[in-house]
């Protein structure tokens, strides 16, 4: 028995990391996944692997950017296991580094039609077969960048600030369908990106990985840096029905760097 | 569209792999503005489709060919439809390339270590081999092939790729020898973090990882796709006509 048997499971953004995880977990627990995401590869080597492990998996090459492919996205859902009860907004892209003096607000636009609206897009289109089933579970993946601010990425964070202002919108409007709206708020995660940047961090001044990461954990109350498999397991909580009564939320998982 | 001077490339046509997309697109808009027709291949159709889109509502003329640069008769059929489309072929920007996942040496799959000696190192083979006889055959042209920051000093977590880009220094090199008396030149860029799909991949959503890689450039910024794409073109142009089996950085300095 899984937490999900029977369910049907749209995750946007499969890449290497938090996304592809969420998918495994998600399959793991009975819930056929079907993904979203550009590179066609990565979503072919995934779905390989939710079916390699017994699970059911399709997927459709799709940039969130362009509410036709999120049709598509969930058309492909429909038409392969007749329904849908999960969304998983993970895909997004990341800011353009530039300080905010000097930033090209072309840049924020294209940022933020990818990151809202095109995270608003995949949502909406789940909306009506949601509806239709009596209720669904739609959970946004947003980042620490809304309550602590590191880098100049102002485009980011202000995408990421709309879209968690969103969620509850839509919790709201939602609610009475019985379809629950969640954020998860991802931290620092370990995963091969952190790897590389203590490599090249510890290359750099001269000590070992493991102080450049103890560095890193400092300021969490757990003093270690989450997985992005932990991260994935917050979004299946969110996901699945134990957290039936929880709509509107934000779950924080970042080894308590910050608490909201 | 105007142009000027010696960057004039009116009536020549140019090929740019990877068109669909970060360095390629905007290197295939650059010879655009400077009057070239342009050829582009993708694997990416929807980003290839969308990149002659953008020239064509700057008032140039591009083609889209979907072309897979691992498969040979994918390149020679691209090669001969870029002659069959435009008439000629002048200018080369060989710049198809895939990163690969982050790991370590010791944990880098055995598959995806093939698929980046596939795409960057043999892809950018198949397309110098069937350019060059063109190339030859009508008198002269040039060929820019992307290689990277990566390619001349090592990168920890990015073996594969890496190794795949000093290996387009080697070709690339090789090249210049043997045809540099034929008068088709051929140079590399060495691109750093360029602001990117790529990029985003590699430093995928770690903003701490992202922050590094601008703060090891003396600039202390990303590039743009834009910065890469004008010196290909001018590498390209009879500006550059002594220039030829050089690997230029475009790296806001850190090659230096």
């Amino acid at each position: 028995m899984g937490l999900l048997d029977g369910k049907v499971a749209i995750v946007s953004g499969i890449g290497p990391g938090l996304g592809r995880h969420a998918a495994l977990q998600l399959a793991a627990q009975g819930a056929a996944i079907v993904m979203g995401a550009r590179t066609e590869d990565r979503l072919k080597e995934i779905a390989g692997e939710i079916e390699a492990a017994g699970g059911r998996a399709a997927w459709a090459p799709t940039d969130i950017s362009d509410p036709d492919q999120c049709e598509r996205l969930v058309q492909t859902a429909v038409d392969a296991f007749g329904r849908v009860d999960i969304l998983v907004n993970n895909a997004f892209v990341p800011g353009s580094f530039q300080p905010f003096e000097s930033s090209d607000f072309g840049r924020w636009r294209k940022v933020f039609d990818v990151n809202v609206f095109g995270t608003l897009q995949m949502t909406r289109a789940v909306v009506a077969p949601m509806k239709a089933q009596g209720g669904g579970s739609i959970v946004f993946v947003n980042s620490m960048v809304i309550h602590k601010s590191t880098f100049p990425q102002g485009d980011y964070a202000a995408s990421k600030g709309a879209l968690w202002a969103v969620a509850r919108e839509i919790a709201t409007e939602l609610g009475p369908y019985g379809i629950r709206v969640n954020s998860v708020v991802p931290g620092w995660m370990a995963g091969p990106s952190v790897d590389m940047y203590l490599a090249w961090q510890a290359g750099e001044r001269g000590i070992s990985e493991d102080e450049v990461a103890a560095e890193i954990a400092a300021p969490m109350a757990l003093k270690r840096i989450p997985t992005d498999e932990e991260c994935a397991g917050a979004i299946l909580f969110l996901a699945s029905d134990l957290s039936s009564a929880m709509t509107g939320a934000t779950v924080d998982v970042n080894g308590g760097e910050v608490f909201a | 569209m105007t142009t000027a001077g010696s960057r004039d490339m009116t009536g020549n046509v140019a090929l740019v792999t990877g068109g669909g997309s970060g360095i390629g697109r905007a290197s295939a808009l650059e010879f655009a503005a400077s009057g070239a027709r342009v050829v582009l291949a993708d694997v990416d159709e929807d980003g290839g489709k969308e990149t002659v889109r953008i020239i064509e509502g700057l008032g140039g003329e591009a083609a889209f060919f979907p072309a897979d640069v691992t498969d040979e008769e994918q390149v020679r059929a691209l090669v001969a439809g870029a002659i069959e489309a435009f008439g000629r072929l002048d200018y080369a920007h060989n710049n198809a390339g895939i990163s690969g996942p982050l790991a370590p040496t010791t944990e880098l799959r055995a598959a995806d270590f093939r698929r980046l000696l596939e795409v960057n190192v043999m892809g950018v083979f198949l397309c110098m081999k069937y350019e060059i006889p063109v190339m030859v055959g009508q008198g002269g042209g040039a060929i820019v092939n992307t290689s990277s920051g990566a390619g001349l000093s090592g990168v920890p977590y990015l073996p594969g790729y890496c190794a795949t880009k000093h290996a387009v220094i080697g070709l690339t090199k090789s090249a210049a020898h043997e045809f540099g008396g034929q008068a088709v030149r051929v140079n590399a860029v060495c691109p750093g973090p360029i602001e990117t799909p790529m990029l985003d991949g590699i430093t995928a959503g770690n903003d701490a990882l992202r922050k590094m890689f601008t703060s090891r450039t003396p600039m202390g910024r990303e590039g743009k796709p834009e910065e890469v794409a004008r010196l290909v073109v001018w590498l390209c142009s009879p500006d550059a006509s002594y220039m030829n089996g050089a690997c230029v950085p475009v790296d806001g300095g850190s090659a230096a």
